[in-house]
């Protein structure tokens, strides 16, 4: 889907970006991970041509993009940035419209898909009224997504998108995000220093370290299969803990038998967050509830357990 | 409090002025000594009236806690005392008049002239209090509104001023045409070169410095002066080319005058065009072109409306600037208001510097009032008078502090 074969950048005498491959497929979430100035956003920026590379091709669809308009491209391709930078003086509808405007779209699909994208970033229809100023930060970034995906682009590009908003906002966007990404499967090139983030949202991560890869795979492979001491380090002791909240109770076979004592646990939480509960109330088993909150099985310190192993096999 | 306190000087001010010895001058003719008269020995009946309505403000403005009624209440009162005072002032100037055949002279004396400010300074801090349109409207404008329909139904026909006015009324008229082209004509070029050298400025560093650095010292030659250095060139001008001679142009006349109006009228336009655009947020710009907006779109669609509330105070500021400025063709033959007003002097014609130095005032006002119209409907639609604007006047100011 994505392509980048031998690319380089260098501004003045730095390097931003050396000689970087890699291949990013259709529908995965793929991250790229690193310190600050390590060269995560230049190489996002060139996959729009909103930074041109110095050596080196990209293709997007199977299109050498040096041979696109840069604007045509762009059309194509959504894209999310940390300051959002919705534009002031028009109104949320106005904002999301704004590709499909530029795509000349007639104006009843237009509406449609407005309304349809206030709905997936769950926000009510009147806010289409309502300005940039008037929105809090969490709500500014919903829209910005909504624009991003506005005219349906195939691939979608996210600097640091959710880097200025407050914690427990973050977290419920990053919830929000993996769920519109279940349903939307876009190729997403995702842009964070973030290493929890990263875990949590990627299919594949790229750690790059001076404008160089150092390391491409799954998660679980970075944490099984660390490339050297600097991966080890930046990912942290507890990566595997991190690895826990990739995976949710769903995923498990329920054990049928019930103990009414034990403590219970939503179906949709994540496996960290089971560990965590075992951890605080001393226990080996949880009860399992629904959406109804009706137990409907137990999972055991084992099952977990048996996670771990699954992912090393 | 501290609008309080502006409120309370103005209603001391205007019951006070009624007691200043020269409220009124009245004279025989022209010619003859005046004899001032303060408000009550002037108006009789009628100034204990006024005087009266005086202390009834000043009462209204002691009192604590009010609610927005008696805001309007207040502002009502102080406008109906400015209608009445022309009122009075009119009335008894026609019987003045009458008792001396027609020749006789009223003029406003400083008290009047006090009175008028204590108004004004009511109306100020009134119009700070009001929050809805119509009721600002109603109270920035009605006594105003009265005045024009009194000088409309000539009952102001006694005063010296309108007598004067009478007299000179096809030279007035004249004056206003050639003031009001000597405003409007050099603002309008001043825009068509303050966007061009201000687009130019935003785009190019070394340009930016370069423009700036020339209209900075056009900003600083005293006007006078600058007229002078014009005349020469114009002259030359005007005696070696047979069309632009027909033009009027030459040494003196409208031309010099015209130019350097254009010069001063530049520099706040410019400054706005640049500071306008500098201000646009990076990360709107941004995304914008990641969108895929071309060059050309992200000029006209984002750059430009989001610069356009400072670009027209700008031409605010610049338009108010040159309606006072154009006062100075007076005195190269460039005509306008300034030509009454120095001949005025030259003729220590009270009235006649009045016929000038009103209505430039008056523009000015005028201009000044509608262009915020303009801009607060231009804000409005960018979303109001909120923390954007005034991030974005912070930012401004840096902006323009660095250039």
């Amino acid at each position: 889907m994505i392509f980048f074969a031998n690319v380089s950048k260098k501004y003045g005498k730095f390097a931003a970006v050396v000689d970087l491959s890699f291949e990013i497929k259709k529908g995965e979430c793929f991250v790229l991970l690193g310190p600050s100035g390590c060269g995560k956003s230049t190489t996002l920026k060139m996959i729009n041509r909103m930074v041109e590379p110095d050596t080196g091709e990209i293709f997007v669809e199977g299109q050498n993009i040096r041979t696109a308009k840069p604007e045509e491209l762009r059309r194509k391709i959504g894209y999310v940035i940390q300051n959002i930078g919705l534009f002031p003086h028009l109104t949320v509808w106005e904002n999301v419209a704004t590709v499909p405007r530029l795509l000349k779209w007639k104006e009843a699909q237009i509406k449609k898909r407005v309304e349809e994208l206030l709905d997936l970033v769950g926000l009510p229809q009147h806010y289409a009224k309502k300005y940039p100023r008037e929105l809090s930060g969490g709500e500014a970034q919903r829209v910005g997504v909504a624009r991003a995906l506005a005219a349906d682009p195939p691939v979608i590009l996210m600097d640091e998108p959710f880097g200025a908003v407050d914690p427990l906002n973050r977290q419920r966007l990053q919830d929000e995000f993996s769920n519109w990404q279940k349903k939307l499967k876009k190729t997403v090139v995702f842009v964070t220093h973030d290493v929890e983030e990263a875990v949590k949202l990627a299919d594949r991560i790229l750690v790059l370290k001076d404008g160089k890869k150092v390391q491409e795979g799954t998660p679980e492979q970075f944490w099984l299969k660390p490339a050297n001491s600097f991966i080890k380090e930046f990912f942290g002791e507890d990566l595997g803990l991190k690895i826990l909240s990739r995976h949710r109770l769903q995923e498990l076979t329920l054990k049928a038998e019930i103990n009414e004592d034990l403590p219970a646990i939503a179906i949709n939480a994540s496996l960290k967050a089971a560990l965590a509960k075992m951890l605080a109330q001393g226990v080996f088993e949880l009860n399992v509830e629904d959406d109804h909150k009706k137990i409907i099985g137990k999972i055991s310190l084992q099952d977990l357990l048996i996670v771990g192993k699954g992912v090393a096999s | 409090m501290q609008k309080n306190l502006v409120y309370l000087v103005g209603a001391l001010t205007g019951a006070l002025s009624l007691f200043v010895p020269s409220f009124l001058i009245f004279r025989e003719n022209r010619l003859a000594l005046g004899s001032p008269k303060n408000a009550i020995a002037a108006f009789d009946a009628l100034g204990i009236w006024l005087f009266l309505l005086w202390i009834l403000l000043l009462g209204l403005g002691l009192y604590k806690n009010k609610g927005k009624n008696l805001v309007i209440l207040e502002g009502l009162i102080a406008n109906f005392i400015l209608i009445f005072l022309f009122y009075a002032t009119g009335k008894v100037a026609l019987e003045f008049d009458l008792k001396f055949g027609g020749a006789a002279r009223t003029s406003l004396g400083y008290g009047f002239w006090l009175n008028l400010l204590g108004i004004y300074l009511i109306l100020f801090s009134l119009t700070k209090k009001l929050k809805k349109f119509w009721t600002k409207i109603l109270i920035s404008y009605s006594g105003f509104l009265g005045v024009i329909i009194l000088l409309f139904f000539n009952h102001l026909r006694g005063l010296s001023l309108l007598k004067e006015y009478s007299l000179i009324k096809e030279t007035f008229w004249q004056e206003a045409k050639r003031h009001l082209f000597l405003t409007a004509g050099p603002v309008g070029v001043a825009l068509i070169l303050g966007l061009f050298f201000g687009l130019w400025a935003y785009k190019s560093h070394r340009a930016e410095k370069v423009i700036f650095a020339v209209f900075n010292i056009a900003q600083v030659i005293p006007t006078l002066s600058f007229i002078g250095f014009l005349m020469l060139p114009f002259s030359y001008l005007g005696s070696n080319f047979e069309f632009l001679n027909n033009l009027g142009v030459g040494g003196v006349g409208w031309a010099p005058a015209f130019t350097v109006l254009v010069f001063y009228a530049i520099y706040p336009i410019l400054r706005n065009v640049v500071a306008g655009l500098k201000t646009v947020p990076l990360e709107v710009k941004e995304a914008a072109y990641g969108m895929g907006l071309t060059y050309l779109q992200v000029f006209t669609k984002i750059e430009l409306p989001l610069a356009l509330p400072v670009i027209v105070a700008g031409l605010r500021v610049s338009l108010v600037q040159t309606a006072g400025n154009a006062i100075l063709a007076g005195l190269v033959g460039g005509g306008g208001f300034g030509s009454l007003v120095f001949l005025g002097l030259a003729q220590t014609a009270d009235d006649l510097i009045f016929l000038g130095a009103i209505p430039i005032a008056l523009l000015a006002l005028i201009l000044d009032r509608g262009m915020l119209v303009l801009q607060s409907f231009i804000s409005k639609k960018e979303g109001g008078t909120s923390d954007f604007l005034c991030q974005r006047e912070q930012k401004i100011r840096e902006v323009c502090s660095s250039s």
